[in-house]
């Protein structure tokens, strides 16, 4: 994997995940190099945190529809999707389905 | 180059049958855009087609009656004007709306690029004058029938054609006094201005049953994301609307609020936010897309 930049949204979007969900698994991605040029990094700032990709595995998300699942998520990074990040590309799952 | 104000009063003696196209030769879609209308053109002669390029002209705002800023078009008989073409003829303002004149009134206003900024429409002009704030914008009897995606809707029924056939059919040059709003101008017009944003949301995630807000359209998707989900839902061959959401703000910013949701592409089925891109493409992986489209859909 392609070395990415981690900085303060990666910090903040791991620390809030995880908190909240309690995850068995979370990753969380920063790709904004390979959105270079696009709409949110227009730039291609080599610290550029404009766009996630996270996985989470947790039980919280038992019981819910994926639309409800991203809608958790989206609500716990309420303030990063208002502070630069703008794409995250989500799996959520739970462990069973995980295959955990 | 000189602009003129031509008039065109409430009383309907010469409708303008008329189809102004305004391009930037900057703009992609505008090559898609101009194809379509090049093929109306050829399908309603008695029709006047102008191509004007978009920052040549200046638009006046709105009024019940239109007015129309730009350069004179030269002669009745269909075909494309160059904005240069039409400077050149030097034709005051009244003869102008004259040599537009053939019969019924529909009036297309097309902008060959939403979405430039540098474009002075975008920001004023037609924006101002319909209370619409997305192009193209079509009239039909001086009322707004509706934008983009009903315009791209009637061109695939082959209601757009008959519609501008059977109005020009309609008001000829002889039919004096005002005359019935065509049947296609139906609620969207009224609707369209005065509705608040949440009643239009609400009425734009249920206008089709599988609705996607995406960025671009399918033809010019302007995003990865946008574009994957529009390929996942012609692959299992289902039928789709769509919503440009770089092409009206109120709506964009509008709709995270209204669904909780803040990215694009958002696809509605039966008026439900089903997901983004992410569930999209998840689902189709899994051959679960189409079934899951059907659960949620309304049952007829």
């Amino acid at each position: 994997m392609a070395q990415s930049f981690t900085g303060p949204q990666s910090e903040a979007i791991s620390r809030k995940l995880g908190d909240a969900l309690q995850p068995s698994r979370l990753q969380v991605v920063n790709e904004s190099h390979l959105h270079a040029g696009h709409m949110g990094n227009p730039d291609g700032a080599a610290d550029a945190e404009t766009h996630f990709r996270v996985e989470v595995i947790s039980e919280a998300f038992q019981g819910k529809p994926m639309v409800a699942r991203h809608r958790m998520v989206y609500g716990l990074l309420q303030h990063e999707l208002n502070s630069g990040v703008h794409a995250l590309a989500l799996k959520t799952k739970t462990p069973s389905e995980a295959g955990q | 180059m000189r602009q003129h104000r031509c008039r065109r009063g409430r009383e309907r003696r010469a409708h303008p049958t008329g189809v102004v196209h305004f391009w930037a030769p900057w703009s992609e879609p505008v090559q898609a855009h101009g194809h379509r209308l090049g093929q109306l053109a050829k399908d309603n002669p008695q029709a006047a087609f102008l191509r004007v390029e978009a920052e040549e002209v200046l638009m006046c705002r709105k009024h019940a009656k239109l007015h129309l800023c730009l350069t004179s078009p030269s002669s009745r008989q269909a075909s494309c004007f160059t904005a240069s073409q039409l400077c050149g003829q030097g034709l005051s303002s009244a003869a102008a709306a004259e040599q537009l004149t053939h019969a019924a009134p529909v009036i297309l206003f097309m902008k060959g690029d939403r979405n430039q900024p540098r474009c002075g429409f975008s920001s004023r002009g037609l924006k101002e004058f319909s209370d619409w704030p997305t192009y193209p914008q079509l009239y039909v009897d001086g009322e707004l029938l509706g934008g983009s995606d009903i315009i791209e809707e009637m061109q695939a029924s082959g209601e757009l054609a008959s519609t501008l056939q059977e109005v020009i059919r309609r008001g000829t040059p002889s039919t004096a006094g005002t005359v019935a709003p065509a049947a296609a101008a139906n609620g969207h017009a009224a609707a369209a201005e005065t509705q608040p944003l949440q009643q239009r949301l609400q009425q734009l995630v249920s206008r089709q049953p599988v609705m996607l807000f995406m960025k671009g359209t399918p033809q010019a998707p302007r995003c990865g994301f946008s574009a994957k989900v529009v390929k996942s839902l012609q692959e299992i061959h289902q039928p789709f609307g769509t919503f440009d959401i770089l092409s009206d703000e109120a709506v964009r910013q509008g709709l995270k609020e209204f669904s909780h949701w803040p990215t694009y592409p958002q696809m509605y089925v039966g008026g439900e936010l089903l997901g983004g891109c992410d569930i999209i493409l998840e689902m189709a992986q899994s051959g679960e897309l189409q079934s899951s489209i059907t659960e949620m859909l309304p049952s007829s």
